[in-house]
C-alpha cells in the first residue's frame, strides 16, 4: 500500500476509529514512514483545533427567540387541534360523525313518510243484516267511522271560528243495547250500538 | 477511553428517561409548561447541530424551530423507554437535509457567551485575534463540505457519536461513513495548513 493509500485510514487513526487489524498496520507503517508520521501529526494537530468549536455556544437571546416561536407555534397548534378533533379529526372521527348525520336524517325522513303514509283508520263494515229474528226486526244504522286518532302534520294558518267542530256529531250519539232471541231458547245475541240523535 | 454520545447519555439513563418519559406524557395531554422544560433541555444541542450543518444563525433558527414543532407533532409515536436526544439529533439532520438545497443566507458566527469562552482581558491580543480567525476558517471549511461529508464529520468530531452511530442517523452503511469522514478530515487539515502559513495552529 503506497502512502498516499494510507492517508485515508491515517485520518481515521488519529481519533481511534480503526479497528484492531487496521490500527496495527497503520501503526507500523507511521514506525516506517517519517512523511506519514508527519501528516498523522499534522492531523492530530489539526483535528483538535476542530474540536476547539466545540465549545461554541448560541446567544441566550438568540435560544430564548427559538423557544418563544416555537412555544407560540404550539398554542396555535393546540388550539387548532381541539377544533379539529371536533369537527375535522382523523379518518376514523369523520366516518363517525359521518354515519351519525346520516342516522339524524334518516330517522328524520322515516318519521316524516310515516306521517304522510298513515292509513286512515279502517271503518267498520257497515251491517247490512244480521240476523232475521222473530222477534224484533230493527235495522241499525251503521256507525259513523271514528275519527283518526293521528292526523298528519299539516300546517295550518288559523282555525277557522265558522268551521264546526267534529267532536259535535259524536257527543250526539247515546248507547244503545238491542237483544236478538234466536230459536234456540238457550242463545241470546246483544248488540251494543249507538243511536243518533233524530235517527 | 473515549465513551460516545450514546454510551454518555446511556450512563445514569433511566432516571433521565423516566423523567422524560414523564414530562412527554404530560405535554401530550396539553401541559404546555412541560414541552416548554423538554424545549430547555435540548435547544442548545439541536440549536448548535442545526448551525453546525447550516452554517448561519437564521436558518438554524428556522430548523430548530422546526425540529421542536416536529418533536411536538409526533410526540405520540415516541417511544419512551428510549432517550429523546438521539430522537431530536436525527430529526435535526432530517431538517437540516432538506433546509440546507437553496438556501442564500450568509454565514454568521457564534456568539460566545459562556464564561470561559469570553476573551481573556489578560492574554495577547494577537493570539485572540489568530484564534478568531482560525475559527472563521474552520466554518469556512466546513460550510465548504459537501452535505454528507459536513453531517457526518459533525455528528463524529463535533457531537460525539460513534461512527456506527452516525451511519445509523444518516442511513448510510458504515464504510461510507468512514469514507466520508477521514475525507473531510483530510480537507480540513490543508485548510488549516492554507490559513497557518507557517504559524502555530491555536488550539
Amino acid at each position: 500500500m503506497s502512502c498516499h493509500e494510507f492517508e485515508r485510514l491515517v485520518a481515521l487513526y488519529v481519533e481511534g476509529d480503526l479497528d484492531g487489524t487496521e490500527h496495527w498496520h497503520v501503526e507500523a507503517h507511521l514506525l516506517a514512514c517519517p512523511a506519514c508520521r508527519n501528516l498523522a501529526d499534522d492531523l492530530k494537530e489539526s483535528q483538535a483545533a476542530f474540536k476547539s468549536i466545540r465549545q461554541d455556544g448560541p446567544n441566550p437571546a438568540v435560544l430564548l427567540s427559538v423557544r418563544t416561536r416555537v412555544l407560540e407555534d404550539v398554542a396555535g397548534m393546540q388550539s387548532k387541534n381541539w377544533l379539529e378533533r371536533l369537527f375535522l379529526g382523523g379518518l376514523r372521527q369523520r366516518a363517525t360523525l359521518a354515519g351519525f348525520a346520516l342516522l339524524l336524517v334518516g330517522g328524520w325522513l322515516l318519521r316524516n313518510s310515516r306521517q304522510h303514509d298513515m292509513p286512515a283508520a279502517v271503518p267498520p263494515p257497515p251491517v247490512v243484516a244480521v240476523h232475521e229474528p222473530q222477534v224484533f226486526t230493527e235495522t241499525v244504522a251503521p256507525t259513523p267511522p271514528p275519527e283518526p286518532e293521528t292526523k298528519p302534520l299539516v300546517r295550518r294558518p288559523r282555525p277557522m271560528p265558522a268551521v264546526a267542530a267534529p267532536e259535535e256529531h259524536v257527543e250526539a250519539a247515546t248507547p244503545v243495547t238491542i237483544k236478538f232471541v234466536t230459536d234456540n231458547p238457550n242463545v241470546i245475541i246483544y248488540w251494543l250500538g249507538d243511536e243518533r240523535k233524530g235517527d | 477511553m473515549e465513551l460516545s454520545a450514546s454510551q454518555l447519555w446511556m450512563s445514569g439513563a433511566d432516571e433521565e428517561i423516566e423523567a422524560t418519559a414523564k414530562l412527554i406524557e404530560r405535554a401530550i395531554t396539553g401541559d404546555r409548561t412541560a414541552f416548554e422544560e423538554i424545549v430547555l433541555q435540548h435547544e442548545r444541542r439541536v440549536f448548535t447541530l442545526a448551525y453546525r450543518l447550516l452554517g448561519t444563525e437564521e436558518d438554524a433558527q428556522d430548523a430548530a424551530q422546526e425540529v421542536f414543532l416536529r418533536a411536538f407533532k409526533y410526540m405520540r409515536r415516541f417511544d419512551t423507554t428510549r432517550p429523546l436526544e438521539p430522537w431530536l439529533v436525527r430529526m435535526t439532520v432530517n431538517v437540516c437535509k432538506r433546509a440546507g438545497r437553496g438556501r442564500t443566507r450568509t454565514r454568521s458566527l457564534f456568539v460566545y457567551n459562556d464564561g470561559a469562552q469570553q476573551p481573556d482581558s489578560g492574554r495577547d491580543p494577537y493570539a485572540l485575534m489568530r484564534a478568531e480567525e482560525q475559527k472563521r476558517v474552520l466554518y469556512d471549511v466546513l460550510t465548504g463540505l459537501p452535505e454528507k461529508e459536513r453531517a457526518a464529520i459533525v455528528l463524529r468530531d463535533l457531537e460525539g457519536f460513534s461512527t456506527a452511530e452516525v451511519a445509523d442517523i444518516l442511513g448510510s452503511a458504515e464504510a461510507t461513513v468512514r469514507s466520508q469522514i477521514s475525507v473531510a478530515r483530510l480537507k480540513i487539515r490543508k485548510a488549516i495548513d492554507r490559513m497557518k502559513g507557517g504559524r502555530d495552529v491555536v488550539s
